[in-house]
C-alpha cells in the first residue's frame, strides 16, 4: 500500500499540475533567467571574458628580501592574472582566515627562508591546498612552482649565494605565462573555461533565488488549505501529523528538484555550463531545496493568513538572496558580511556550486558548504514540524 | 435521484442503557474553555448505530466546538469519549469516523473522483475497492454524471453533497455533520436531508448539528438542545414536544407598549411572557384555545391587535421555554 507521505505529496503535485497558470509561471521563471543570462553573457557576447582569479593567501614569516621576491612573483608577477593574493603578516593569522574563508590555498614563506639560502642548507616554501583535487589550488600550485623554478634558476646562475639572493628580486617582475590546466569545455573532462567560468559564477546565485521564489508560490497552495477547512479535515483522517508534514515537504522538495534539474539542463544547453561533480551539485542543490521547502512551511505555519504568509515569504526571500549574494557577488561584500553569507543556506549553496562549476571540486571539496546547508535543512524542518498548524 | 426508504425511529432510542443496538459514540462530561468563555460545559451524549442524533442550538451555542472535540480536532479540557469503542483522537477512532465540516473541505481544482480518491487512500482504501467505493458514493450523492468535472464548476448544493461524500466514502460507523445545509436553497437542503436519512438506513450513526429546527424535526431520532455550551435537554422530538405540557405559542402582532404588557402578563397563571416589543408580543400558554378570549381581552387594553397566531408545540417553543430566547437569535 502506498505510504501516506507519498499519497499527500502526489496529491499536491497533481493539484499543482491542475493550475496551468501557476505551472506556466513556475516554468517561465527559470526560462527567463536562462534567456536573460544567455543574452547578456552568452558565449558570443562573452567570448573575451576572463576567468575569475583564484583567491590565495600568502604569509611571509621571514620578511626578508628573498621571501618578498617570492611573494612579488606570486602576487604581481606570474600570478598577477590567475591569482588574487591576500598578503598576511603572520602564519597564525593566515591560517585563521584560511580556515573560515574561501581561499583555494595558503602559501607560507617560513622564518629562516633566506638564511637557509645563504647558508646553502636550502629553503622550503610551504603550500597548503584547500583540497587535493581543487582546481583553484592546482592553479596556485603551478604559479608557485613556476616562481620557485625561476628562483632556483636565478640562484644557480649566480656566482655567489649572496649575488643570487640579490638577483631574486628580479623574479617579482617575471611575466612568464603560466599554463593553467583547465580542460576545455569540448573535452567534457570537467571545468569551465573563460566566459563560461564567469557564467558559472553567477548562474548558481540566480538559480537559487529562483528556487526560493518558486518555493513560495508552491507553498501558497498549502497555506490556502489551512485558511480553508481542508486542513482541518485532513487532521481528522487516520494519518499521523508527521505523515501530513512529510507529504507536504516531499511535495515541495520533489517539485523544486525537478525545477533545479531543469535549470541545470537549461544552463548547460544555453550557457554551455558543464554540470560536473554531479553528486556534489546534488548534495548542495537538494540540501538547499529542503531548506527552502522547510522555510516556506515554517512561514506558512507562522502566518495567520495566506496574505501574511506571502508578505513574510517575500521579505525572507529577498533578504536571504541579498545577504547570500544572489544579486551581488559576495566578493564585493565587507568581510563580516561575507562571513555571514557563508553561514546562510543560500550563501553556502551558492559558494559551493560556484566552486564545483568553476574548479570542478568534488563533494569533499565543498564539505563545509554541504554540512552548513544540511544542518540548516534539518533545523528548519524540525522547527517547521514543531510549529506546524494543528 | 436519491432513493429514500421509509424508516422508523430507532427502538428504545432514548435511554443510554438500552442494549439492543451497539453504541457508535459515547461522550462523557466534555468541557472546553477558551479563555474566559466556557464553550462546552459538561456535555455527555451517546449515539447508537443507525441513529440520527440532532444537536440543535443557535449560533455560538457550542455545537461546532462539541463536533470539533468529537472529531479529534480540539482536545477537551475534561471528559472522555469513545468512537465505536476506540479512544477519541486515536488512529483507530479516526478510521471508523467520518467528518462533514460546516465549511467546504474539498479541492476545487480537482474533480469529484480525484477528491474522493485522495481522501479514500488516506482512509486506507486502494485499488478496486477504492474505485468501487467511489462509484457507490458518487451514485449515493447523485454526482456520478459530473464526476470528472472540476469541483470549482459545481453548484453550491453539489459541492455540499461532495463534501458529505468525502466523509462517508469509507463507510464509517459514525458521521459527524456540522451544519451541512448552511446557505443552501430548499431543494438542495431537501436533497441532503434525504441523503442523511438514507445513510442512517445503512447502519451509520449520525450526529447532525444544526440551528434549523425543521431539519431536526424531519430527520432526527433524538435531539439534544444545546445553548451556551450546555446540553439542556435531550429526547425524541415527540418527547420534547410533550415536555411542554400541551403549551402553545400565542403571537400577537400590532402596536403595544412593552412595559405595560410585561406588567399585565407578569404572574398570570399558565401564561409565560416570552417577549414583548412595540409590534409583537409572544406568550407561552397552557391550553391556549380555552384562554384565548381572555388573553385577547387583556392585550387589547394594552394596545392595538392586528394579527393573532396560535402555534402548536415546537422545538422552537421548547428552546424559548428553556432559554427565553429564540433559536435564530
Amino acid at each position: 500500500m502506498t505510504p501516506p507521505i507519498v499519497i499527500v505529496a502526489a496529491h499536491h503535485l497533481r493539484r499543482l499540475v491542475r493550475r496551468p497558470a501557476l505551472v506556466l509561471f513556475l516554468t517561465a521563471v527559470p526560462l527567463t533567467l536562462a534567456f536573460v543570462e544567455s543574452a547578456a553573457f552568452g558565449p558570443t557576447a562573452a567570448i573575451n571574458g576572463a576567468p575569475p582569479p583564484v583567491p590565495v593567501l600568502f604569509a611571509d614569516e621571514d620578511r626578508s628580501g628573498a621571501s618578498r621576491a617570492l611573494e612579488a612573483c606570486v602576487t604581481d608577477g606570474i600570478g598577477k592574472d590567475p591569482l588574487a593574493v591576500t598578503s598576511m603578516d603572520s602564519r597564525a593569522a593566515a591560517e585563521a582566515v584560511f580556515r573560515r574563508g574561501d581561499d583555494a590555498a595558503l602559501i607560507v614563506a617560513p622564518a629562516g627562508f633566506e638564511r637557509g639560502l645563504r647558508e646553502g642548507t636550502g629553503a622550503a616554501v610551504k603550500f597548503f591546498p584547500r583540497s587535493a583535487d581543487d582546481g583553484g589550488a592546482n592553479v596556485a600550485s603551478e604559479v608557485l612552482e613556476t616562481c620557485v623554478a625561476l628562483a632556483n634558476g636565478t640562484l644557480a646562475a649566480a656566482v655567489t649565494r649572496s649575488e643570487g639572493i640579490q638577483k631574486l628580486a628580479g623574479i617579482g617582475g617575471a611575466t612568464t605565462r603560466v599554463t593553467v590546466d583547465r580542460p576545455p569545455m569540448t573535452t567534457g573532462g570537467g571545468g569551465n573555461n573563460g566566459a563560461d567560468v564567469f557564467l558559472a559564477s553567477i548562474f548558481p546565485g540566480l538559480a537559487l533565488f529562483a528556487i526560493l521564489f518558486i518555493s513560495q508560490a508552491m507553498a501558497a497552495l498549502l497555506v490556502r488549505d489551512r485558511t480553508r477547512a481542508i486542513h482541518s479535515r485532513i487532521f481528522t483522517l487516520p494519518v499521523r501529523p508527521w505523515e501530513v508534514f512529510g507529504g507536504s515537504l516531499l511535495y515541495l522538495v520533489s517539485g523544486l528538484t525537478v525545477l533545479l534539474i531543469m535549470m541545470g539542463l537549461l544552463g548547460g544547453a544555453l550557457l554551455h555550463l558543464q554540470l560536473q561533480s554531479t553528486p556534489a551539485l546534488l548534495l548542495l542543490g537538494v540540501g538547499f531545496i529542503v531548506c527552502a521547502a522547510a522555510l516556506q512551511l515554517l512561514i506558512g505555519a507562522s502566518a495567520k493568513s495566506d496574505r501574511g504568509a506571502q508578505s513574510i515569504g517575500a521579505i525572507a526571500v529577498m533578504m536571504l538572496s541579498l545577504v547570500g549574494g544572489a544579486f551581488v557577488p559576495v566578493e564585493n561584500y565587507p568581510p563580516a558580511w561575507r562571513a555571514l553569507a557563508s553561514l546562510l543556506p543560500n550563501g553556502a549553496a551558492q559558494a559551493g556550486m560556484v566552486r564545483v562549476l568553476t574548479v570542478n571540486t568534488s563533494a569533499a571539496g565543498v564539505g563545509t558548504q554541504i554540512v552548513t546547508i544540511w544542518t540548516w535543512a534539518a533545523a528548519l524542518s524540525v522547527i517547521a514540524f514543531t510549529v506546524r498548524p494543528r | 435521484m436519491i432513493a429514500v426508504a421509509e424508516r422508523q425511529p430507532t427502538p428504545d432510542a432514548v435511554g443510554h442503557d438500552a442494549p439492543a443496538v451497539p453504541l457508535a459514540l459515547r461522550a462523557t462530561s466534555l468541557r472546553k474553555r477558551f479563555g474566559e468563555i466556557e464553550a462546552v460545559r459538561n456535555v455527555s451524549l451517546s449515539v447508537r448505530r443507525t441513529e440520527i442524533y440532532g444537536l440543535l442550538g443557535p449560533n455560538g451555542a457550542g455545537k461546532s466546538t462539541t463536533i470539533n472535540i468529537l472529531s479529534g480536532l480540539i482536545e477537551p479540557d475534561e471528559g472522555t469519549a469513545q468512537i465505536a469503542g476506540h479512544v477519541l483522537g486515536s488512529i483507530e477512532a479516526k478510521r471508523v469516523m467520518g467528518i462533514v465540516p460546516q465549511e467546504l473541505a474539498i479541492y476545487p481544482e480537482l474533480n469529484a473522483r480525484e477528491n474522493l480518491s485522495f481522501f479514500g487512500q488516506l482512509y486506507g482504501l486502494s485499488g478496486g475497492e477504492l474505485k468501487a467505493r467511489i462509484d457507490r458514493t458518487l451514485e449515493l450523492v447523485n454526482l456520478e454524471n459530473r464526476a470528472r468535472d472540476a469541483v470549482g464548476t459545481y453548484s453550491g448544493g453539489m459541492q455540499r453533497r461532495l463534501n458529505i461524500a468525502a466523509g462517508i466514502l469509507h463507510e464509517p460507523k459514525l458521521v459527524l455533520m456540522d451544519e451541512p445545509t448552511v446557505g443552501l436553497d430548499p431543494q438542495s437542503r431537501r436533497s441532503i436531508l434525504d441523503l442523511v436519512q438514507s445513510l442512517a438506513l445503512t447502519g451509520t450513526a449520525i450526529v447532525y448539528s444544526t440551528h434549523y429546527m425543521d431539519e431536526v424535526e424531519q430527520i432526527c431520532d433524538r435531539v439534544g438542545i444545546i445553548d451556551r455550551g450546555a446540553l439542556l435537554v435531550e429526547g425524541t422530538v415527540d418527547e420534547l414536544r410533550q415536555s411542554l405540557g400541551g403549551r402553545e405559542l400565542v403571537t400577537l402582532r400590532g402596536l403595544f407598549q412593552p412595559t405595560m404588557v410585561q406588567l399585565a402578563f407578569d404572574g398570570m397563571h399558565d401564561v409565560a411572557l416570552v417577549r414583548a416589543t412595540d409590534d409583537e408580543v409572544l406568550l407561552n400558554v397552557a391550553g391556549a384555545a380555552a384562554r384565548l378570549q381572555a388573553l385577547l381581552g387583556t392585550a387589547s387594553r394594552l394596545g392595538e391587535i392586528r394579527e393573532v397566531l396560535v402555534s402548536r408545540p415546537t422545538l422552537e417553543m421548547l428552546f424559548l421555554k428553556l432559554t427565553g430566547r429564540e433559536l435564530r437569535e
